[in-house]
């Protein structure tokens, strides 16, 4: 097990540093030159030469990369164009807002979707399955943006329960949650229709087996079978699911973002990449990246101590 | 009996939807039908009335002829990413399950690495590069779609690469590719069939996402995803301009989610043993 998971630590090492050669390749293909941006158009030749000096932009490709990549391990992220503070700190002030608002939407899909999932497949074919079933498909169908603007419409603009947008900061306690309510709502209907779906057809999959026929034949009701026996082994495929949301809850809220005008990392890096912001695209493509590995890896960790068969496949 | 029941009611229903789509897009095209680009301030924000059916918006366009031919935006990005991301990926895909080695690790690594690259920060980066437009959602969505096409076609595939009439052919001399070709591709076409299916309802909403940050289609060519940008400001006043876009890729979303749903089950006859 040790072995195994050094081994695994070792690809992860690996996977991050192609990630970032990537990342670097990516961004100096791209054209424009951040230093004419900053300056404009018309700016004289050799003010622009001191300043792509200055940002360390004529250097060789090879130099610029191993002195932001040594940066980077030692959490050095360099420092932004635009704001002229280090890189870290921009991307540490954006977390207070995309963090609890990923851990938010994500406990409610939780909720929601695996509750909806188990109650779908204890009545598997009744009219409850059928009309859950129909509803996550019909979640599923709406762009979460406009559902956003719904829910904005209703509770914010209608009702008045909701700010409709803006985020002031922690410093107001509960009342600085209620800014996230309906972004983390708008986020969690489609995942949570997802996860109802994963678990529903987990939980059916296993009606068959052995095991739980054994468990039926006892005299358990199909609910109480389901419940009791199946469901730990059916969590396996809605933890995989899980991990995916997270990571897709953290890095691919841009939208909703910008529905509600909330300063989270999204947002962030559509102004850098508008601003050519380099060393703010770069970091925060990476933390994000990284997180979506380190996720996708803390998750694999707990399936298979979950479950000893995929421990001896890999 | 009640399962094909509704299996027939799914399909019917998502072929209704899909049908109208298209319907919709051709008519927006044809020549019979009023620009509804055309700018007319005075008439701003009017009601439905028998000569606007669902009214107009801020600009006075008719909003009819803007939600028609938004579909054609729709559809069209949404059908090239599918093409770019199946074109690439199935043969990827393909290739992967056939090589055993660094091949597959190579491909399978690399789409994973798309995969963890939110779909948004392609289609930034991109951006920059194509300038926003019809085209840059296309390849935005077009990428994220590859990884998507070579991990079904990779799943589909290594299993059918153990069975007996692969060793047959194998023996009779047919080279690796030959072989994917020919035996392992017809087999795993029906599950690519579906993928396409869901992916293109995938596409719309991401077309739709992409257009509502500005990012994706361009004015003035109508698209569903920046009516709904338009809307956002006018809500409290006509509520009705953020309705209709958002109803209209809803129901072609959940057209294609239905065909691919009654799809997958006629082909996987096994899926539909489960059901009853």
């Amino acid at each position: 097990m040790a072995h195994l998971l050094a081994r695994r630590i070792a690809g992860l090492l690996v996977t991050m540093a192609v990630a970032s050669v990537l990342v670097f390749a990516m961004i100096q293909i791209l054209p424009g030159d951040p230093a004419e941006l900053m300056l404009g158009a018309d700016a004289r030749p050799d003010t622009l030469m001191v300043l792509r000096h200055e940002m360390g932009l004529d250097r060789p490709w090879l130099i610029q990369y191993t002195d932001w990549a040594g940066g980077l391990l030692q959490g050095d992220f360099g420092l932004s164009h635009t704001y002229h503070v280090p890189v870290i700190s921009l991307i540490l002030e954006r977390l207070p807002v995309s963090l609890p608002l990923a851990i938010a939407s994500l406990v409610l899909a939780m909720i929601l979707g695996i509750t909806s999932g188990i109650i779908a497949a204890a009545r598997h074919g009744s009219w409850l399955d059928h009309a859950i079933r129909l509803k996550t498909q019909l979640v599923l169908a709406l762009p979460n943006f406009w559902l956003a603007m719904l829910l904005v419409f209703v509770f914010a603009i209608s009702w008045h329960w909701f700010p409709a947008g803006g985020f002031a900061g922690w410093n107001g306690g509960i009342g600085s949650a209620r800014a996230l309510v309906l972004p983390a709502i708008a986020l969690a209907l489609p995942q949570a229709a997802i996860l109802s779906r994963v678990m529903r057809q987990a939980l059916l999959e296993t009606v068959e087996d052995p095991y739980v026929l054994a468990a039926r034949s006892r005299g358990l009701s199909r609910a109480a079978a389901l419940i009791a026996h199946a469901l730990p082994n059916a969590f396996l495929p809605v933890l995989s699911v899980l991990g995916l949301q997270f990571s897709f809850l953290l890095a691919g809220t841009i939208i909703i973002e910008n529905v509600f005008y909330l300063p989270g990392l999204g947002r962030l890096i559509f102004q850098a990449v508008n601003q050519r912001d380099l060393p703010v695209i770069m970091g925060s493509s990476m933390v994000l990246i990284a997180s979506v590995m380190i996720v996708s890896f803390v998750v694999d960790l707990i399936a298979q101590t979950l479950d000893p068969r995929l421990r001896r496949r890999s | 009996m009640r399962v094909k029941l509704l299996q027939g009611v799914g399909l019917r229903v998502g072929t209704c939807l899909i049908g109208g789509l298209v319907l919709m897009a051709v008519m927006a095209l044809s020549p019979w039908v009023n620009d509804p680009t055309l700018i007319h301030v005075a008439s701003k924000l009017q009601a439905p009335s028998f000569e606007h059916w669902l009214g107009t918006d801020h600009l006075g366009r008719d909003e009819l002829g803007l939600v028609m031919r938004g579909a054609v935006a729709s559809l069209g990005v949404a059908v090239a990413a599918v093409g770019i991301g199946a074109g690439i990926g199935v043969p990827l895909g393909l290739m992967a399950a056939a090589r055993e080695g660094w091949l597959r690790q190579v491909i399978m690594r690399a789409s994973d690495f798309i995969f963890a690259f939110p779909a948004l920060v392609i289609a930034i980066l991109l951006h920059d590069t194509l300038g926003a437009g019809m085209l840059n959602a296309m390849v935005a969505i077009g990428i994220f779609n590859i990884p998507v096409f070579a991990r079904t076609a990779f799943g589909s595939a290594q299993p059918i690469w153990t069975l007996d009439f692969i060793r047959a052919a194998r023996l009779s001399g047919k080279g690796t590719y030959r072989i994917a070709v020919v035996h392992v591709l017809p087999l795993i076409l029906p599950a690519m069939i579906v993928q396409v299916t869901i992916q293109l309802g995938l596409g719309i909403l991401a077309e739709a996402g992409l257009s509502y940050v500005g990012l994706g289609v361009t004015p003035p060519i109508p698209s569903w995803g920046r009516m709904l940008n338009e809307a956002q400001t006018l809500i409290a006043i006509a509520p009705r301009l953020a309705l209709v876009p958002g109803i209209a890729i809803a129901l072609a979303v959940f057209g294609f989610t239905l065909l691919g749903d009654a799809l997958s089950l006629t082909i996987d006859p096994r899926r539909r043993e489960r059901q009853p």
